[in-house]
Formats: structure tokens, sequence, C-alpha cells
């Protein structure tokens, strides 16, 4: 099976970070490109933006967008917008305001970014797992990757690593 | 009396003259909270539900009635702390209600089950510990943390009796899997007392 017929037989699926591990360890998949709307793999040097639709994710106390904000990491994937295909940061704060408005109840709080070399280098505990990213892109969306979790055996590295994503998404759009 | 019972009590506020009940309460209607009011029921089933966890059902015909979750509640914000607790009640409850797709990425509201977890783990934490803030994840899973800078704690409860706690802190990382909903570990107690406070 190809990477990309890979990716399509696990698209909606809930446990898809896992599924792509079983199915091609140690981000294999990361050397090709998974979709056919893709302009191609994602690159080290790209930076990468996760758009914050909920209140629910963002501490107005600290600032912060929260630990369990970066979950779909660990199980369907986490979307984020690849900056050199999407556009500016001003297309991105727009893609944020969309979405948003798209449903009731969902605001743009933030936009928070990172660099793809950057999530790639880290690491659960001992052989506890690591980050691929992997250019998921749609026909309506060609900017579209996805973060995924590898070895899912602990739930106290799932934690760990996801609060090494919360540390290293430090930078920031603001929705206005 | 067992020592969850001590604890649950422990949030009703000690005898105090002022404001009286029945204030908090025309206070809380000058102000309703989002969706308060409309939640009560649901309140009362989590009051019923939490009732044997905490060891009362066996009380004695003659024992003082358990307050419903709504007026415990009411209650108990009349100090500081159980104010702090009361919106973090709020909003875990608030989790349950919240529509699918919520975070724009399909996002579930949270599992009952690990709702009751959490409300197990809060009725026994010691209130000489600081209030945690509560997350919830897009797979329903509800979490609590306490972010002080440079010591970080949080606790994810999955719905299944347990919860995982992760510390971060100049030691390092530590914590625990498949620990009990209702326990604190003697390490995580530890960090939390040692948490700085918040600025």
């Amino acid at each position: 099976m190809s990477c990309q017929e890979l990716f399509a037989s696990v698209a909606k699926d809930p446990k898809k970070a896992e599924k792509i591990d079983a199915q091609s360890p140690d981000c294999a998949c990361e050397a090709h490109s998974v979709s056919p709307h893709s302009p191609g793999p994602v690159m080290d040097d790209e930076t990468l933006w996760r758009l914050i639709l909920s209140p629910v994710h963002y501490d107005v106390a600290t600032g912060r967008v929260t630990e369990a904000a970066f979950d779909d990491a660990s199980n369907k994937g986490m979307s984020v917008q690849r900056l050199a295909v999407t556009g500016s940061e001003g297309d991105i704060r727009q893609r944020g305001h969309a979405r948003a408005a798209a449903k009731p109840g969902r605001t743009f709080e933030c936009a928070i970014g990172a660099t793809a070399a950057g999530i790639r280098a880290l690491r659960g505990p001992e052989g506890g797992g690591r980050f691929c990213i992997y250019d998921t892109a749609d026909a309506a969306d060609p900017g579209h990757a996805d973060v995924c979790q590898t070895r899912h055996g602990s739930r106290h590295t799932r934690l760990q690593l996801r609060r090494e994503l919360q540390k290293h998404f430090s930078l920031l759009i603001h929705p206005a | 009396m067992t020592a969850a019972t001590f604890e649950f009590v422990s949030y009703l506020p000690q005898p105090a003259p002022t404001p009286s009940v029945g204030a908090a309460r025309t206070d809380r209607t000058a102000t309703p909270a989002r969706g308060w009011f409309s939640q009560d029921s649901v309140l009362r089933k989590m009051s019923t539900a939490l009732v044997p966890l905490l060891g009362l059902a066996g009380a004695p015909a003659n024992a003082a009635p358990v307050p419903s979750a709504h007026e415990l509640v009411i209650t108990a914000a009349q100090n500081g702390r159980a104010e702090q607790m009361t919106a973090l009640l709020r909003t875990l409850i608030d989790y349950q209600f919240l529509p699918h797709d919520w975070d724009g990425y399909g996002g579930q509201p949270a599992k009952a089950a690990a709702l009751l977890d959490t409300l197990e783990f809060l009725l026994q934490l010691p209130h000489t510990l600081p209030v945690p803030s509560p997350m919830l994840s897009g797979s329903g899973t509800i979490g609590l943390y306490w972010d002080r800078g440079t010591h970080y704690a949080s606790l994810e409860f999955e719905g299944d009796g347990t919860y995982t706690s992760l510390t971060d802190g100049p030691d390092g990382y530590g914590g625990a899997e498949g620990v009990a909903a209702r326990t604190l570990p003697a390490a995580l107690r530890h960090f939390l007392v040692n948490l700085p406070t918040a600025g």
C-alpha cells in the first residue's frame, strides 16, 4: 500500500495516528506526499499554525493554550496550516475567523505556531515516541497538514509529549 | 465517617453570619451565570451519583439530609476557595453540554464517566491545596492543571476510574498512570504543596 492509499484509508479514523504508525513506522511516509492535492511533503524550515477556535482551549489567566488542545496529535491527527502554502499570517487569521464563523459557539481565539523541524525534534522518554508531520491536503485546503504521534503504549508518555507540543508552539497570531 | 466524607463536608462553608444563604441565592439571581439554572437537574443527578462514593449511602435515618449539589455550590460560594471550586464545577459541567465539533476539529463533549471521575478526585482534594484549572480534549477526556510557570502539573481523566498525572518542574518530568480517581499519591501531593504562589 502506498502512503497516499494508506492515508486515504484512514482519513476520518479517530485513531488515525496509531494506525499510520502501525502501517508506516518511524514517520516513513514523511518522505512522500500523502495527498494528491499537496504541493509536496512538509519541509523542516516550514512554519505550521494551529487555529484555536474555542475558548475552552484558551486560559485567560495565563494567556496560554491548554495542554489538552494538543491531544489530537495522539489520535485523529492535529490539523495545522502550512504557512508556505496557505499564504501570509493575515491569511491564517482570515481562515481562523472564517472557520469560527461557520458554527455558533466558536470563536477564533488565536493561532499558535511552531517550526516543523522543532516539532520533529521533540522526544518522549526513552523510546516513547515523537511526532511526524504529513501533508494531508485536500482540494479546498492545500495547506493542510497533520501532526501525528508515534508509539501509543503509555498514557503518561502521551501527556508528556503533548506537554512538549504545548511548550513548543510558542508563536502567536492574535485574532485582530 | 470516611476520609472522603470528611473532605466532602469540608467544602461546606463554616457557619458565617453574612451573607446568608438567601442573600447568596439572591445575588446569583441578580447576575445569572451562563446556563446555570438550566443545569440544576444535572447537578442533582451528580449529587445523587456522588452520595455512594462519599460513603453516605448507609447514613442513619436521623442523619442530617445530604445537600443537593445546587445547595452545596450556592452555600459553598461564601468563601473564596469555594468560589473557585464553584467556577471549576460549573465549567466541568458545561463541558458535557458542548455541541459536537465544538473545537472546529470534530471535538466531542466531555464523557460522563470522565466527569464523575474528575468530581471524585476533587471531592478528596485537600482544601489546603490550590484549586486547579479545567481543560477538555477533543476526544472528551477531562483534564485538571496547575500552571505556575516553572512548575506545572496536570491530570487526565479518561473515564475508567483512574487518572494519569504529569508533573513538569525544575527536576524534569514526573507522574504516574492508572491512579485511582479518589486517591492523591504522596509524590503528587508533595509537588502540589510546593507549587509557587500564583502570580
